[in-house]
């Protein structure tokens, strides 16, 4: 019920987002990226698909995050891997001063796995993040061939409601995987490859 | 002129309107989440231990002060100064508490208190002030105002629910005039009450009944179970209970392994209803030669009795020496500014642990867990309706427990303990 409610309640303020328009040009662009902080741990993995329209910012993307958990004190006991489907809502906030600086919310959907290392026993479950976040992109070589090459900085506080849910029983050793935080650090160092060569900021 | 919308603040409104609807229950939930983490089981047989009144009027007041609390009849310790220097908090002058509805089912307005212990833990998420239908001497029947998992919340305790309402008065059963539950039955409601056994069954609790004709203001706190197990690999279920105290909690880690560097077996007890030496002071991991001893077979099959802490007794199949109680507070630690002094914080919880080394044969051959008692010339416990260090003249308090023999169940092949993950 209450993933239900929490789309309920996000889902309506998304759109307000991409309707914000400038009162003329809305140049668009469509960029692939990659998130290089998936690599971090062996197997993880990110893909990106950013859609600009003019100074609004949408953006899919899928996460595979294996040993989420391998700097925490739970790596002794447990593995934690997780997946997730991550959709962005952003506005580039101030386009004449710092054209690149953005801001706005991650919605993420999990599928997580919890594996007892001395059972191999494993939980899974899913659940519901968001993260309001603040970004910056830009184009590190403006001119020429390489120019649609762009980079995407971002960071923001994940929450996760219900956080309290996620403490796991293993019924056969009574082996508790410990309660997450409430809120997490999520941030990004996205490169990516943008194939529509619209400008990035409609000038005044 | 270029225009510009704002940032989405509608968006940011539903995301704060949400966080606040998802942490409205953030207390509450994790009791009531179903999970358990070696939880004990006391018998085979699902039943009530005990029921029976803790104490009268001293739950739920508002406000939480010493004219208050002492005009409701609770103890307040007025006097107390703590050892660290610091100034004592309200828990340790007095026992009584103010608002529970943050953390319990329903509400409690200067209520009354009542322990319910069952031999098979409880599936927390079925636990409600409609499965306790209490009959009291009068033939009055009463519903509790509150239900909850608090103190015994951790995933590996929830045997005991404690359930707040007007359950009766301060006089002993003798009094023509005393009120005080002689009888609990487990009812149905729209989630009725679950109890979770060998192997993870379940087992509906209705019709479940428990009687008594004891008032608590005629004896205290007694044991109802004592459970021989061995130390298992670091202290599972211990502190865990998805809870946000779990965190913040000064009484944690209060395990076997974080106040003792050694320790093979642990005799679990299982209280009838919270222990205190007074009512109002926690009790010390360094008292079990004040209140306990344990009953054992000697190597001629005479009994010898565990009386001393520290002392290596010669049984039956090899030696045992008893290191201290545990399942209370921190481990003292001076430079930390704890000390085991009446500013202690325990958890005040239905389980205390006295921890064991020795050989696994003279373990098996322990019968029982002894409380002498005064009548015996150790201490007595009371329950937090107890006198306290300084009681008010006038005011009747709860009755120091009996003196009592529990019988020590050998749980060390069978370790009778149950886990279930509870999260759908």
């Amino acid at each position: 019920m209450r993933p239900l409610l929490f789309l309920l309640l996000i889902l309506p303020s998304a759109p307000s987002a991409l309707m914000a328009q400038d009162t003329h040009a809305k140049p668009h662009s469509l960029s692939i990226q990659t998130d290089l902080l998936a690599y971090t741990s062996k197997g993880g993995y990110s893909l990106w698909g950013v859609y600009r329209r003019g100074n609004n910012q949408a953006y899919l993307a899928w996460v595979h995050y294996p040993n989420t958990n391998k700097n925490a004190e739970s790596a002794d006991d447990f593995t934690e891997t997780r997946s997730w489907f991550r959709l962005g809502f952003t506005r580039y906030l101030a386009p004449q001063q710092l054209k690149g600086l953005y801001a706005g919310v991650n919605l993420e959907y999990y599928w997580r796995s919890i594996e007892e290392k001395a059972t191999s026993a494993l939980i899974q479950d899913n659940y519901f993040a968001f993260a309001p976040i603040v970004g910056y992109t830009f184009s590190p070589i403006p001119e020429g061939k390489l120019s649609p090459f762009t980079v995407m900085l971002w960071a923001g506080a994940r929450f996760r409601p219900n956080y309290y849910r996620y403490d796991h029983v293993f019924t056969d050793t009574g082996a508790v995987f410990p309660l997450p935080s409430p809120v997490e650090l999520t941030l990004g160092i996205n490169l990516g490859w943008r194939f529509n060569f619209s400008p990035l900021v409609a000038k005044p | 002129m270029k225009k510009y919308t704002h940032f989405p603040i509608s968006g940011i409104s539903s995301l704060l309107l949400l966080l606040l609807l998802s942490g409205c229950n953030a207390i509450e939930y994790p009791l009531f989440n179903g999970k358990l983490a070696n939880a004990d089981y006391w018998s085979d047989t699902p039943m009530i231990l005990s029921a029976g009144l803790g104490f009268e009027s001293i739950i739920g007041l508002d406000p939480l002060d010493q004219q208050n609390v002492i005009r409701v009849g609770g103890s307040w310790y007025g006097s107390l100064t703590c050892t660290n220097g610091e100034e004592p908090t309200t828990a340790m002058l007095t026992s009584a508490t103010g608002n529970v509805s943050t953390v319990f089912k329903g509400d409690a307005n200067e209520a009354d208190a009542l322990p319910i212990v069952f031999s098979w833990p409880v599936a927390s998420e079925t636990v409600d002030i409609t499965d306790f239908k209490f009959t009291l001497n009068t033939g009055e029947v009463v519903f509790p105002t509150a239900a909850g998992m608090l103190p015994n919340w951790e995933y590996n305790e929830r045997n005991c629910v404690v359930v707040f309402g007007e359950m009766g008065n301060r006089l002993p059963s003798s009094d023509p005039d005393a009120r005080f539950v002689v009888k609990l039955e487990i009812v149905a409601d729209d989630l009725p009450l679950l109890l979770i056994g060998p192997g993870g069954q379940e087992f509906n609790a209705v019709g479940l009944t428990w009687t008594t004709d004891k008032s608590p203001y005629d004896e205290g706190p007694k044991l109802v179970g004592a459970k021989l197990n061995r130390l298992t690999n670091g202290p599972v279920g211990e502190s865990d209970g998805g809870s946000l105290y779990a965190s913040g909690a000064k009484y944690l880690p209060n395990d076997e392994f974080a106040l003792y560097d050694e320790g093979d077996f642990r005799l679990r007890m299982l209280t009838s209803g919270g222990f205190s030496p007074d009512g109002v002071t926690g009790v010390k991991p360094d008292l079990y030669e004040d209140f306990f001893r344990i009953h054992a077979k000697g190597p001629n099959g005479d009994t010898v009795l565990l009386e001393k802490v520290g002392v290596t007794y010669q049984l039956a199949g090899g030696t045992l020496r008893v290191v201290g109680l545990s399942d209370l507070g921190q481990r003292e630690n001076p430079a930390a500014g704890i000390f085991y002094d009446d500013c202690y914080q325990e958890d005040r919880d239905n389980y205390i642990d006295i921890i064991l080394v020795g050989d696994e044969a003279a373990a098996r051959n322990i019968t029982f867990l002894e409380i002498p008692g005064i009548p015996g010339g150790y201490r007595a416990f009371y329950n937090p309706g107890g006198p306290g260090p300084e009681p008010t003249p006038g005011i009747r308090y709860t009755a120091p427990g009996p003196p009592d023999l529990e019988p020590v169940i050998i749980a060390l092949d069978n370790p009778m303990r149950v886990s279930r993950d509870g999260s759908n």
